[in-house]
């Protein structure tokens, strides 16, 4: 007992260190999955609060930039009611309502990406719901909390989007591998899909997030994989995801409807 | 030491400040940011009490973590290095560490260079392994770890030319 004692005394800062170590890996690891640690992150009322008053001040430094993007959003918006009233609304985009909520927090250069919005349960965001901006796909709501919400960003390597070729229909999955926020990958597009470069790619419809048809990314190159049966396509996305700061917090109002139809998938 | 304590302080704060707002997004070649606030564990006082050393380490760890949503990577890195800076300290200056005897000037810049390049690379590719949590292109990781590395040495020599640093 006593020689115990005296190594651990003798190795003192060792142990030290390998506790302390220990216990950021442990809070790394809880922070992966799923539900874990509901404190480690940037929703927190802390660091939420904080990131609100950096947002209040840099907002002055993009309002060139986002009166641009809301004039071209205008635009196409315009131009969306001119069609509308010719050849009817597209009943896809009724089954949403959305919610607005502003970036006060953005990540792009980690391998898991994040941001926060300003947004949370007092105004209706749920976890798993769909988040888009005025150009396209942002992510998927992670965490929630009262006032913020933190959006897993489509530049993360856990996340899967379902996509689709436009004009073909043939679905693949959206990933992303890492280091340059403007590429992506899809994958699983099955090799009888006949696809070029410059080609769109969209959202599928498939999964509740999101409607059909937003815009996500048009292809730069693509392969067959090692099975020869499914193409590997690198896409670059439309969305600058390095710079938002309006986005959409898409509810889908048939998803209940949806979800008892196939109760197991849950 | 008591009577650096405010000092301390004050550039403990203020370097956490400085890698939220703003080294945090300077993503220099598009995706590289330098972590700036490794200067607090690479000055800290040599003679200091080594458990408060990795303690203090660990606590800034942490604070960058919640700040970054990276989990306890920050704080693991931080942690790492301070564990190892005595060793590397006395590989590099030898018996002058043994004395505390360490003067920065001239003679020494490559010295120093070489302590402040091994521990920052030390702390990046602690946070590159974890943050990516995989072996699988090791060697991918350790070119990432290198490039912030020279990075944030870049970042770390014009910050420290900046505010003369003397030690």
């Amino acid at each position: 007992m006593q020689q115990i004692l005296i190594f651990l005394f003798k190795n003192k800062h060792f142990f030290l260190f390998l506790l302390l170590f220990l216990f950021a890996f442990i809070i790394t690891i809880s922070t992966r999955t799923y539900h874990g640690a509901q404190f480690w992150n940037s929703a927190n009322t802390i660091s939420g609060n904080f990131f609100q008053i950096q947002q209040t001040f840099g907002e002055y430094f993009q309002l060139k930039k986002d009166n641009e993007v809301l004039l071209q959003n205008n635009a196409a918006l315009k131009k969306e009611v001119l069609r509308s009233k010719s050849s009817g609304i597209n009943p896809a985009q009724l089954q949403f309502t959305s919610v607005t909520g502003v970036v006060i927090k953005n990540s792009y250069t980690l391998s898991h990406n994040y941001l926060t919005i300003n947004v949370g349960s007092d105004q209706g965001v749920k976890q798993d719901l769909g988040v888009i901006s005025d150009q396209g796909v942002v992510g998927i709501i992670d965490r929630v909390n009262s006032r913020f919400a933190r959006v897993q960003s489509i530049l993360n390597l856990k996340s899967k989007i379902s996509v689709q070729i436009k004009n073909t229909n043939h679905l693949g999955i959206l990933e992303w591998r890492g280091l340059d926020p403007r590429f992506a990958v899809v994958s699983d597009v099955p090799s009888l899909a006949k696809i070029a470069v410059n080609d769109t790619i969209v959202t599928s419809g498939n999964s509740l997030a999101f409607p059909k048809g937003l815009v996500v990314g048009v292809i730069k190159k693509f392969e067959l994989d090692e099975s020869q049966n499914y193409y590997s396509i690198q896409i670059e996305l439309i969305n600058d995801l390095t710079s938002i700061n309006a986005v959409y917090v898409l509810t889908n109002l048939d998803a209940e409807a949806i979800k008892k139809l196939d109760p197991k998938d849950e | 030491m008591n009577n650096a304590l405010p000092l301390y302080a004050i550039r403990f704060v203020l370097l956490v400040a400085a890698q939220i707002l703003i080294f945090n997004h300077l993503n220099v070649v598009g995706y590289l940011n330098p972590f700036i606030y490794v200067i607090f564990i690479l000055l800290y006082p040599i003679r200091a009490n080594q458990e408060q050393f990795l303690l203090v380490s660990f606590f800034l760890g942490l604070v960058i973590d919640l700040f970054s949503d990276t989990g306890g990577i920050h704080a693991a890195a931080s942690v790492t290095t301070a564990f190892l800076r005595p060793t590397l300290l006395k590989l590099i200056f030898g018996l002058a560490y043994d004395y505390m005897a360490i003067k920065f000037d001239f003679r020494e810049t490559r010295r120093k260079l070489f302590y402040l390049g091994t521990l920052i690379f030390v702390h990046h590719f602690v946070i590159i392994l974890l943050e990516r949590f995989t072996f699988s292109q090791f060697f991918m990781s350790v070119w990432y770890a290198i490039m912030t590395s020279i990075v944030t040495l870049t970042s770390c020599l014009i910050l420290l030319i900046l505010f003369k640093y003397q030690s």
